[in-house]
This record gives C-alpha cells, structure tokens and sequence, in this order.
C-alpha cells in the first residue's frame, strides 16, 4: 500500500497553487491581471520596467504547473476503485487534467517570447501578450468537462463512499463558475473581460479551491483505504505478538 | 414521452419519506452547490453595485432603457414555476403522480415563457443597436443575465430528470430525496432572478 506516495500526490496540488500565486502573483505581478484595453506602448513599458521579475515569475509558474499532473494522478486512482474495471470517468478525467499542465505551460512561453527582447515593436510584445493571456485564462475547456466528470463519478458513488458527496457537488459548482470564462474574447473591459470578476476572479478562487479540496479528499481517501487494508488482515494476525505498522 | 397516458401511474403507494416540515431538503450535498453559486451571484453583483457607483450616470441612463414590463413578466412566470414545483414534489410526497406530472408540465412551460419572453427582450435590444460591448451596464445586463438564463436552462434539464420520476410505478425514499434536490436547483434559479430583477431594472 503505497499511501506515503499518495499523500504526496495529493499535497502536489496545493503546492502548486502556492507557487502559482508566488510566480503568476506575486514575482510576475499579474494578480490582479495587467488590462486588456492598455495600448501596445503600455503593454510594452510593463515588459521593460519589469522584464527580469516577469521572467523569473513565468519560470516559477511553469515550473509549478507540473505539479498539477500528480493530484490528477491521485485523483484517478480513486476514481478508477468507483468504477472498477471499465472505468470510462477515471480515464476521461485523467487524460484531461494531464492536459492542465500543458494549457499552462504553452501560454506562459508565450509571455516568455514578450518578455525576451521587449525593445521590439510594441504591436508584435502586445500581441505576444495577448496570445500568453487569452489562453492563459481562458483556457478551461477541457477543465470544464473534467470537473463535471469528476463530480458525476463522485455522486454516483452511493456505496462506497470513496470521496465526500459534497466534493462532488463542489465539483459541479466549479464546472458553473467557470462558464464566464468563455467572455473574454468579447471584452476588452469590465466584468467579463480577462482580468474581471466572473473569468479571473472567481475562477481564480473556484480553480484553488479545486485543487485545495480534492488534494484534502485524495489523502483522506488514501488514508482510509490503507485503514480498511490494515483491518483486512488484521484477524490473521492475532496469533502475532506485536502488531505490525501497515501506514507509511 | 413515449408512453401513453393509460400507461403511466396516476398515484402509487406514499414513498416513505421524512417530515418535510422538519427535515432538509434534497441531500445535504445539493446545498453546498446552491451556497457557493448564490456566493457567485453576489460577488457578481457587489461588483455591479461597486462599478454603478464609479459611473451613476451612464448607469441610470442605460437602465432607462430596459423593459420593466418584460422583466415584472418573467418575475411572475418564474415565481409561478416554483409554486408549480412545489406542487409537483407535495405530489410526488403523497403519491400523487398525476398531479405532480401536470404540475411539473406545468414548470416546464413556465421556463419555455420565460425563454420566448428573454428571445423578445434581448431581440428588442440588439435592434436598437444595444449590444454587450455598448457599455458597462450593458455589459452586466447581458452577462448577469445570460449567465441566469444558463442555470434556467440547466434547470428544465433538471425537472426532465423529476418529470421522469413521476413514471416510476413504485417510489423510493432515494427517489424523493432526488426530486427534492433537483427541486431546491429550481428555487435557487428562481430566488437568484428575484435579486437581479430589483438590482438590474429597478434600484437606482
């Protein structure tokens, strides 16, 4: 029983918020996000003033986005004790969170290229950033369908339990909360655009949360399952003077 | 829907259920759905309320231009529909199977009038050339409800789902629970419109 790996998979996830929120947040300076109405030359001046911080930010943030495949990882393991063999939700759900890293990683390459020589023309670093940005936040498409996947795998667990029912009902919310982000190409300002309520902030908090949560309900699953191991075989050892550790 | 009237259960023996005037309805889960979206739904209007007040003007002047008549009318046909889901789930309670399918029908057509009567409003809008991007309110108007309109039509899925429970011959406590769940989604539909009327086309 590998719990001891499981316990650090599901840590991963909110290991990876945090470095987001130190790369993405605080090195980066992106929270709250830069406007998407500023012109090229602001755009621009934003890169030169602060190149280095935005550089070293981006690195942090793709060097946490990796971080996301092990929770998933976590995730599916207990997904797939739900379903047992033809486990059609765990798969679905694993080969589209492996996707998160990757819708991470691209765009930040892409503020990377910005912010390698930001002395070019201010209209080729906008739109470099704007390329970074759009699919940087906007890219929840196959989050969307993961979560909901999750959600409906959780709650059609009625027998085991494996996970909280809520879990799966928060799972459901996620996948609502993060709807608006289909806005953003529209705005360019306002509520609905890339640094607005609905497709930053709320899903900034919804998308944490995600990752706070499910890294809880993966140890805690983990955790339980070693226990019921344990108990299994505990009767055959009752002839045995001391009791074995079974977790770690 | 493929089955004929005859076919279908007028009544069947009560599902045995608990006190309603005690306990909570649907699963407890199904609540911490509906917290977390109202939550959603006041972060979005706190920041409403908060971007009005940087620009009261343009606000009241946009919102003179909205529909009170369509907005009252859809306030009533949704309080309607959530009357009529009451209804269905007393019946559905009791057994009372053909009375919790009309009154569920019933809630359906109450969430297609409420579509037609958005497909008018918004129409009348983009005719005059009002569009999501014109300005800030319009840019709530059409978010906050179109995002609304999105947990509406979510919603009639979800009395599809009850509807069908009122074909079954015989009930289950898990299947009222379920009615009860999807029924709670409704009211949240219902109760999150009953803000944005006042916020979006009355309140100054």
């Amino acid at each position: 029983m590998n719990v001891t790996m499981q316990r650090l998979a599901a840590w991963c996830g909110p290991v990876a918020m945090i470095g987001f929120l130190i790369g993405w947040g605080a090195l980066c300076g992106f929270i709250p996000m830069p406007s998407s109405s500023e012109s090229a030359l602001e755009v621009q001046r934003m890169y030169l003033d602060r190149q280095t911080l935005i550089q070293v930010g981006l690195v942090v943030t793709m060097l946490a986005s990796a971080l996301i495949a092990p929770l998933i990882a976590g995730v599916f393991v207990h997904l797939r004790r739900i379903e047992g063999q033809n486990a059609v939700l765990a798969y679905t759900q694993l080969g589209l969170g492996m996707l998160l890293p990757i819708l991470f990683i691209i765009p930040c390459f892409l503020l990377q290229v910005a912010a390698f020589r930001p002395e070019r023309d201010a209209d080729l670093v906008q739109a470099f950033n704007d390329a970074g940005m759009l699919p940087f936040v906007g890219g929840f498409y196959a989050t969307l369908l993961q979560v909901i996947v999750v959600g409906i795998a959780i709650l059609r667990d009625r027998e085991q339990q494996i996970f909280p029912r809520w879990v799966g009902w928060f799972n459901l919310w996620v996948a609502l909360a993060m709807m608006p982000d289909v806005l953003i190409f529209f705005f360019k300002t306002g509520p609905f655009s890339w640094r607005g309520i609905a497709p930053f902030y709320i899903i900034v908090v919804a998308f944490c949360a995600w990752f706070f949560i499910m890294g809880w309900a993966v140890h805690r699953a983990a955790t339980r399952q070693a226990e019921e191991a344990a108990r299994a075989v505990a009767p055959d050892r009752e002839h045995q003077p001391e009791p074995e550790p079974v977790l770690a | 829907m493929s089955t004929t009237i005859d076919e279908r259960p007028a009544a069947t023996a009560p599902p045995v259920v608990p006190d309603a005037r005690t306990h909570v309805p649907g699963e407890i889960g199904i609540w911490v759905f509906i917290l977390l979206d109202l939550a959603t739904f006041a972060a979005l209007f706190a920041a409403f309320l908060h971007d009005r007040g940087g620009d009261a003007e343009l606000y009241a002047a946009s919102q003179a231009k909205l529909s009170q008549d369509f907005g009252a009318l859809n306030t009533l046909i949704l309080l309607t529909s959530s009357l009529l889901v009451v209804a269905g789930v007393r019946g559905i309670r009791a057994g009372r199977l053909r009375e919790a399918r009309l009154a569920l029908y019933g809630a359906v057509a109450c969430a297609l009038a409420f579509c037609v009567v958005k497909v008018f409003e918004w129409g009348g809008k983009f005719a005059d050339d009002i569009t999501p991007t014109t300005n800030g309110f319009w840019e709530y108007y059409f978010g906050l409800t179109g995002i609304h309109l999105f947990h509406l039509l979510i919603g009639l899925g979800v009395l599809t789902f009850m509807l069908r429970r009122t074909r079954k011959a015989q009930l289950t406590g898990a299947d009222v629970a379920n009615v009860e769940t999807g029924a709670s989604f409704w009211h949240m539909v219902d109760l999150i419109w009953i803000v944005i009327f006042p916020l979006l086309y009355l309140a100054h």
